[in-house]
């Protein structure tokens, strides 16, 4: 006996979870399977909308204003204005602690490389630290944490012209941690603010933080430190921090593994649960039944297939690294349908020479109709009762034109919705 | 020249492979699990890491990334490469093989490094060494603690005696042991009538419930040594939810899962128990019975350990065709 629900939606990123939300706010018996865990732990915890145009205009003030610009094939054309503005709002709603959503220009946020990032929403957590405030900043570098170079960081917002002044600081964290500590280790010490020894002393970690970084305060108004600041508290965390320091206490968003991901994801999947899908996480997808219509899909587990049924599908299974689009010297393939990707025959039209050029294959991903339906190679859909989302779609580079998120959003939002609709 | 240029005297669509082409063997033929393979799938991501329950409390502890693929790419280039001892840290969750992106069999890695280290590495007349085998094979203390549980119970929390297990064995005394149960599972069940009542109680509820009478609704009931010694209750209340919703129970022969076994490196042990209960629920599994387990971890023993540690006979179809009690994969 298959497990049966209305909409199944295969994946679980920011594309998969914003559609199985939105499915299951219109009203739908939603199932949500995931692999493994997906690339959102790996993302800055930003939620971009577009930062630059396809051919690398910007940074954007308004994107909402860029979109109907951008090429036919771009996702965000696919769905229109309109459908991104509600994305957004589905996500505001399901993520409070998510600031931004108070005017449609673009917010620009210090990365942990010391570059400006444009975006359209951020965690709560780094809203003291915009490049926009003038406020004079100090970084509070950890010594172990070789991701985050204080005052090289602080050097390099100089240089993009910030409007007030930078300095960096390196600092040991309190308690000896071992010299590969965990962000986790970092973030469980601070949300537990278990005692750590200083001098022979034993002191709260918060505190103790706070100590470390008093003395090398001068006339700043606010204090930047990488994302370690707590995974299950962190508002209680920067307000300790605060009080101690009296100034203003913001995060930097980091690379992989990051904490700002993981607490969006952790956000995500709480909505969804609330909203009540069931969700099964751990084991792929693997096969399916169905010639112009899926009738179902097989789960494997322990070597078993576990049949999984549904009225409508979405697809939200990743791009290359979220291994939604694979590769191989023969060419460019979807795993789970076999849909079409768009690609060029010889493969080494698929990139450019030089390392940041112009790259054919970070657009590659599947084609749809406006109705987001994946096409096959002669422009028919593939399935009826199936809609891709998020990074498996192509026609867009996410990483020149900072647009992952909110790509992901509003084609998860659209996919979603309309599975709903159509599955009543 | 950069690897984006195409070489001048190499076809990539057709690379040479004629006759003299002699593909080369990295890891040769062996009956011995080597990983090495799948440590090239990880690309150092760090999820499992944000996922261990050990690295976020305990400084010694270097995380799963470094337990699994890092330790056996060290391994790829020196057979002899020692395994770090921090490896009898990991508490043997397995959030790190649900969180790998790449598929990465972390704690497969973990279960055979740790089975190394206690077989190769470990000290046999050391504390460490007699304290986890007395812990890890519960199962033979919990059988004799059984026939005088109270008894047990008073000895196994008697201060003086919990003082000299923490001095000599260093388990602590600030935790209480688990209580042994006045009469054990299977003597309830053996009481009870054992399968065939279990089989009219079925039946009685596909009447009632107005499903076929003679519907195939079976299920091999894999208990665990706690639902047996210590909470007979858990069993008790599963085999009476499954009666309820018409499917016949059996308890068939079984020993340890394993788990603690796998959790303190102690494999041949553990192979042991392996191999009683494969054989038993195999046979169940030829006739139409489906295996189902209360106990989570002993469920993974069945469904992703048997397979990943040892080649026993029917280890796979016991997997393909078991679950946790608690999911409805069993409606079949």
């Amino acid at each position: 006996m298959a497990i049966e629900s209305e909409v199944l939606v295969i994946g679980g990123g920011l594309g998969g979870l914003t559609s199985a939300l939105a499915a299951a706010r219109e009203g739908a018996d939603v199932r949500l399977v995931s692999y493994k865990q997906s690339t959102l732990r790996q993302a800055s915890g930003l939620v971009d909308v577009l930062g630059y145009t396809s051919d690398g205009d910007g940074p954007l003030t308004d994107p909402y204003e860029a979109i109907p610009s951008l090429p036919e094939d771009h996702p965000y054309r696919k769905v229109g204005v309109q459908t991104v503005r509600d994305a957004l709002s589905l996500f505001d709603d399901a993520v409070p602690t998510y600031e931004g959503e108070h005017t449609d220009t673009n917010a620009l946020l210090p990365t942990h490389g010391g570059s400006i990032k444009p975006t359209a929403r951020y965690p709560a957590g780094a809203s003291a630290g915009l490049a926009s405030d003038t406020r004079d900043t100090l970084l509070v570098g950890i010594e172990e944490m070789v991701d985050f170079d204080a005052p090289h960081v602080a050097a390099h917002l100089d240089a993009t012209g910030v409007p007030f002044d930078a300095r960096g600081e390196t600092i040991r964290f309190p308690g000896d941690l071992r010299a590969d500590a965990k962000v986790t280790r970092y973030a469980k010490l601070l949300d537990t603010n278990s005692e750590v020894a200083v001098r022979g002393r034993m002191v709260p970690a918060r505190e103790a933080l706070a100590q470390r970084v008093n003395p090398l305060l001068e006339d700043e108004q606010r204090v930047g430190f990488p994302a370690i600041l707590g995974d299950d508290n962190p508002g209680a965390i920067r307000d300790a921090l605060r009080d101690h320091l009296g100034v203003d206490v913001f995060e930097v968003p980091m690379g992989p593994p990051s904490l700002p991901g993981l607490r969006l994801e952790d956000a995500l999947f709480s909505a969804l649960g609330e909203a009540g899908a069931s969700i099964e996480t751990g084991n792929p997808v693997v096969d399916f039944d169905g010639e112009d219509r899926i009738e179902k899909v097989f789960i494997e587990k322990n070597g078993a297939k576990i049949p999984n049924s549904a009225d409508q599908y979405v697809l939200a299974t990743g791009g290359f690294v979220g291994k939604g689009v694979e590769s191989d010297r023969d060419g460019v393939y979807e795993p789970i349908f076999d849909c079409h990707v768009p690609h060029a025959e010889d493969r080494y039209d698929w990139f450019e020479g030089e390392l940041f050029g112009d790259h054919e294959f970070a657009r590659y991903g599947v084609a749809t109709d406006d109705d987001l339906r994946p096409l096959d190679a002669s422009e028919h859909s593939e399935f009826e009762n199936l809609r891709a989302a998020g990074s498996v779609l192509g026609g867009y580079d996410f990483a020149a034109e900072k647009s992952g998120s909110g790509v992901s959003i509003a084609t998860g939002y659209a996919a979603g919705q309309r599975a709903a609709q159509e599955a009543r | 020249m950069s690897d984006a240029e195409t070489p001048p005297d190499f076809d990539p669509v057709a690379p040479n492979t004629g006759e003299e082409f002699e593909p080369v063997d990295v890891f040769p033929d062996s009956d011995d699990f080597d990983l090495r393979p799948g440590a090239d799938s990880c690309y150092k991501c760090s999820t499992c890491d944000t996922n261990c329950p050990v690295a976020e409390v305990d400084d010694d502890f270097p995380g799963p990334k470094f337990q699994g693929p890092e330790q056996w790419r060290l391994k790829q280039s020196d057979d002899d490469h020692e395994i770090d001892d921090s490896v009898m840290d990991c508490s043997n969750c397995m959030r790190c093989d649900n969180a790998c992106p790449s598929g990465v069999p972390l704690s497969q890695m973990h279960n055979t490094a740790r089975g190394e280290y206690v077989s190769e590495q470990m000290d046999k007349l050391s504390v460490e060494y007699i304290r986890n085998r007395i812990l890890a094979n519960y199962r033979t203390s919990a059988f004799f603690a059984s026939k005088v549980p109270r008894l047990a119970n008073f000895a196994m929390n008697f201060g003086p005696a919990r003082w000299v297990m923490e001095k000599t064995l260093g388990v602590t005394s600030e935790r209480d042991f688990p209580a042994f149960a006045k009469q054990t599972f299977r003597d309830w069940w053996a009481d009870r009538g054992g399968q065939v009542q279990s089989r009219e109680n079925a039946r009685a509820a596909r009447k009632r419930r107005g499903l076929p009478e003679d519907a195939e609704k079976k299920v091999a009931y894999f208990h665990g040594c706690y639902s047996n010694y210590n909470t007979p209750e858990v069993g008790k209340a599963m085999v009476r939810v499954y009666e309820e919703f018409g499917y016949e129970v059996v308890a068939p022969e079984q020993k340890c899962s394993g788990t603690p076994m796998f959790a303190n490196g102690m494999l041949d042990d553990a192979r042991r128990h392996a191999e009683t209960n494969v054989s038993s629920m195999s046979e169940l599994v030829d006739e139409g019975y489906h295996a189902i387990a209360s106990c989570t971890s002993c469920s993974m023993a069945l469904r992703q350990e048997y397979p990943e540690l040892f080649s026993i006979p029917g280890t796979a179809k016991v997997a393909a065709n078991a679950s946790p009690a608690s999911t409805n994969s069993a409606q079949k």
